[in-house]
């Protein structure tokens, strides 16, 4: 015969049970991050890649017990690397509850959105979007990677050291407020070293576009070097139109090709073409080195440097978010701009005032279908 | 060890009859539900989960073949296409008759004829700007493969319109290859109709975990990877995953390095064994509920009958001996004769008692009566003798001793006479000694207010507290009254909380600055000052000086003081 303790105590045991099925189901709630990119179309590589850093962060920084206790959700959205894309795709996530966006990885679709997010009050973290449009400005805009006038000061000073002296220029239209930045940036440096630039040519990157049309206006323009700041379809595609002349022109590329894509599409004849770029993965950084396994593991293939700097941001963000006062757009500023200096896995990240950084860029040159450093 | 605790004293535990037995009904009732509840639904969620991989794992099959049987008809159009080239047709030709049978199947975008170098020379349909473009960048190792096998690139971006696509390769007679451009969103659209329910998702996975073919197409065009299944491995050709509200499960394809996922709803499919819980659960509740509504039933209709059976045992221990008590009960039964036979022979002691008490009784009336007969008798023989005395003898004493075997011999009187022993009503005792005393030494012109609360008090304080009244209000007539004709006498007795006040004022000359009543040794004031002691009180006077009378007031506690 039962006590009326000992039924009192097997009705709380009941219960109890019940009562921990009840709380099991009850899981923190995820914080929701923005990530808008570009992922589709021919220049979908670079977003891709860096859409495969942002998540692998974010598995992390998850695997780890989250960010104050609750884990990341990422809610990605495709920006077609456009400026109405990139706005579309703010506004999208700004709908699905974003606290924080990591993305943009192109100039162009980060050129509507920055305004519209920091009317918002709502921070972005672009790991790749470089151009110097957006350097200076106190907004709620924060970036991974350094000013793209770098890179083409960086080729401007490879070419003159090769020995080139005039140099024919094609750009990106479609994502002018990034390729004409590093054209400026070269043609400055370049004719501060005594060489000699001809009026750029603008390319839209469609498939349909005519390289080989391209390809005979700068042959007539007779020049040592072409620089080409845009994709690695436009700049392969560029390639294979000079090598179905047989002409022989070295070439010149900006980060944005430097992808598999361009050896891809240019087949052999991308070889010897020298790109400026940051994100080097052959790095000797030993959290570089794990971090390039783990991709390869998850990815199976190796990381460009938009997962570099995708996989920085995400940590970037994560970490502001730990120290933030206030988790919203004013509280994560003021943490990002209150630490000197956020770790990276290529060096430390220094922002300014304005949330910009001074990151260094490599030099590489393609070689049997490789990405070798040269500088 | 002393046996003091410290702190409020522990109630001694109880336990409630009814409560016990509530708790253990529902005891009795809830865990063999639940028990039976949690068995049945545990085996049924292991026999449907097996059920539901298995399930699982033939959706995968069949998806695979047919998979299979897409992939099949590119790679029959391949080796036809190889064989064209390999033909005596001219290279226009060949592609003419390329044109016509790829336009009738939607799962080739696009055919590439590439020379041995990996440039193009032909593709279908015409592609003129393109021709002598280097694809030598393509991981098709062709140069493996024998003549007429086909080979499976990873996915990439078309050159030609920016889509992902796989593409298919073959190398003929000539070393020219033949490269055939899936049509993934054909694939995509293929798989739509092979998902069971509404929300299953399937998609075709490369070996890096990138999907080929999706029933959402986006996943494709997005370069989606895997995430729920993890990275493969080359042992991972079938394995399940519950995951994110998923279930998973995927299977190679033949002849590829690809494998089908197919994602199952996990609340969907365990829809089923949801509502078998839900129903077993519900089971659960309406016995949980049954059994606290009889409970609850069974404790009203118990309470109310031990509640009448309670009333009943007191009656009896209240003395109403002759009742039955009576339960429905049968466990009371002999609970109940015990307690009649109890109330009987208690009954039986209380009489004998009674008679025995009644007894006593009439014997101390008797020995009252005999006591104030006697305390008469004195005052017979103390008046006898003052009336021997001559006549200018002082006889004062004697009829001070008079009046107080007087007041004594009253007590007596009166509780002979009542019906109580143990106690005397002092008021009315109050009122028939000052009675008496008016008729003692009252004169024509003294007036006698009082003003007496009836206030009951034992014999031996009522004895002590009449000799006090006695004397004060003797003094009140002898020196406040004195001769005059308009005196006043003012006697007061009430209660005050614990206290008894007994005030006599007279409206005299007073007495004199010398005289201390409290003091004075005459024997009527040290009479009222012991036994105002022996009532554990005392005795104030008061005097307003010439003509202001005197007011002496006892205050003594009605009942004796303990030591």
């Amino acid at each position: 015969m039962f006590t009326n303790g000992r039924a009192a105590a097997i009705n709380g045991a009941l219960l109890t049970v019940f009562a921990a099925f009840a709380l099991a189901s009850c899981a923190p709630k995820p914080f929701v991050i923005g990530v808008p990119l570009g992922l589709t179309g021919l220049n979908a590589n670079v977003g891709v890649h860096g859409r495969n850093g942002i998540q692998l962060a974010a598995e992390e920084i998850n695997a780890s017990g989250g960010v104050r206790g609750r884990p990341l959700k990422l809610m990605i959205e495709d920006d077609l690397d456009t400026p109405e894309g990139g706005l579309a795709a703010a506004k999208a996530l700004e709908g699905k509850g974003a606290l924080a966006f990591v993305g943009h990885m192109s100039s162009a679709s980060a050129s509507l959105s920055i305004g519209y997010l920091s009317a918002r009050r709502l921070v972005l973290i672009s790991p790749t979007v470089s151009s110097t449009d957006f350097s200076g400005l106190d907004d709620y805009f924060f970036r991974i990677i350094g000013p793209n006038d770098a890179q083409g000061a960086a080729l401007a000073a490879e070419a003159l050291r090769r020995g080139y002296r005039t140099a024919s220029i094609v750009y990106n239209s479609i994502n002018r407020a990034y390729s004409l930045k590093v054209e400026e940036g070269f043609k400055k440096a370049f004719e501060a070293g005594g060489g000699r630039t001809f009026p750029p040519h603008a390319i839209d990157a469609s498939s349909s576009y005519d390289f080989k049309a391209l390809a005979t206006l700068i042959l007539n323009e007779n020049s040592d070097t072409v620089l080409c700041a845009a994709s690695a379809f436009d700049l392969s595609s560029l390639s294979q139109a000079l090598a179905a002349t047989s002409a022989s022109l070295p070439l010149l590329g900006s980060m944005w090709a430097r992808t598999p894509d361009l050896m891809v599409f240019g087949g052999r004849t991308v070889d010897g073409i020298v790109l400026a770029a940051g994100g080097d993965s052959e790095g000797p950084n030993p959290e570089l080195r794990r971090f390039v396994e783990r991709y390869r593991e998850r990815y199976g293939e190796e990381p460009v440097f938009s997962a570099l700097y995708g996989y920085e941001a995400m940590r970037v963000l994560a970490l502001a978010m730990a120290e933030a006062r206030t988790l919203d757009g004013p509280g994560i500023k003021a943490a990002l701009l209150a630490r000197t200096t956020f770790p990276g896995i290529q060096g430390d990240i220094d922002f300014d005032r304005y949330g910009d950084t001074e990151r260094p860029y490599f030099l590489f040159e393609v070689r049997a279908g490789r990405f070798v450093r040269i500088r | 060890m002393s046996g003091y605790v410290k702190g409020r004293p522990r109630r001694a535990e109880r336990s409630s009859l009814l409560n016990i037995f509530i708790a253990n009904l529902l005891l009795a009732a809830t865990v063999p539900t639940f028990v039976v509840a949690g068995t049945v639904g545990f085996s049924l969620y292991r026999y449907l989960q097996r059920e539901i991989h298995a399930s699982s794992h033939s959706l995968n099959e069949a998806v695979a073949m047919e998979t299979r049987r897409f992939l099949n008809g590119a790679e029959s159009h391949i080796a036809a296409y190889s064989d064209l080239l390999d033909s005596e047709l001219s290279l226009t030709d060949a592609g003419r008759l390329i044109d016509i049978t790829r336009e009738a199947h939607p799962e080739i975008t696009r055919v590439l004829v590439l020379d041995p170098e990996a440039r193009l020379l032909l593709t279908s349909p015409a592609e003129p700007g393109s021709i002598g473009r280097d694809f030598s960048g393509l991981d098709l190792a062709l140069g493996d493969k024998a003549q007429g096998e086909v080979a499976y690139t990873r996915a990439y971006l078309s050159p030609f319109d920016g889509t992902v696509t796989v593409y298919i390769g073959c190398r003929g007679d000539s070393n020219r290859s033949v490269l055939i451009e899936l049509n993934l969103e054909s694939l995509s659209l293929f798989l739509l109709p092979l998902r069971i329910g509404q929300k299953d998702r399937i998609g075709i996975i490369d070996e890096a975990g990138r999907f080929i073919a999706h029933t959402s197409p986006d996943y494709v065009r997005e370069q989606r990877y895997e995430t729920i299944l993890g990275p493969f491995t080359a042992d991972s050709s079938a394995r399940s995953i519950e995951l994110e509200g998923m279930l998973a499960s995927v299977m190679a394809i033949p002849g590829t390095s690809w494998r089908v996922a197919y994602y199952r709803d996990a609340t969907e499919v365990r829809g089923v064994i949801a509502s078998l819980l839900n129903i077993a659960g519900l089971i659960s509740l309406v016995c949980l509920i049954i059994a606290v509504t009889i409970g609850l039933s069974i404790r009203r209709s118990i309470s109310r009958v031990i509640a009448h059976y309670i009333s009943d045992v007191q009656a009896v221990a209240e003395g109403f001996y002759e009742k039955e008590i009576s339960s429905p009960f049968e466990e009371f039964i002999p609970l109940s004769q015990s307690i009649g036979v109890m109330g009987t022979a208690v009954a039986e002691r209380e009489g004998r008692l009674r008679g025995a008490l009644g007894e006593r009784e009439q014997l101390l009336r008797e020995i009252h009566h005999r006591v104030k007969n006697n305390l008469q008798i004195i005052i017979s023989l103390l008046n006898l003798e003052v009336s021997r005395l001559p006549e200018d003898a002082d006889t004062a004493s004697f009829s001070a001793s008079i009046d107080r075997i007087h007041a004594m011999g009253l007590i007596h009187q009166i509780l002979y006479s009542q019906g109580s022993l143990d106690a005397v009503d002092i008021g009315d005792y109050s009122a028939r000694l000052i009675s008496y005393m008016s008729g003692a030494y009252g004169r024509p012109g003294v007036r006698i207010e009082q003003e007496l609360e009836s206030i009951r008090a034992s014999l031996d304080r009522a004895l002590s507290f009449g000799l006090i009244l006695n004397e004060l209000v003797t003094n009140a007539f002898k020196y406040g009254a004195a001769e005059r004709t308009d005196a006043i006498i003012r006697i007061c007795l009430r209660a005050e909380g614990p206290d008894v006040i007994l005030r006599v004022d007279d409206d005299g000359p007073g007495f004199s600055e010398e005289l201390n009543p409290g003091l004075t040794d005459s024997l009527g004031m040290t009479l009222v000052r012991s036994l105002a002691d022996q009532l554990s009180g005392g005795v104030a006077w008061e005097s307003g000086g010439a003509q202001a009378g005197v007011r002496a007031t006892l205050r003594f506690p009605l009942e004796e003081r303990g030591i």
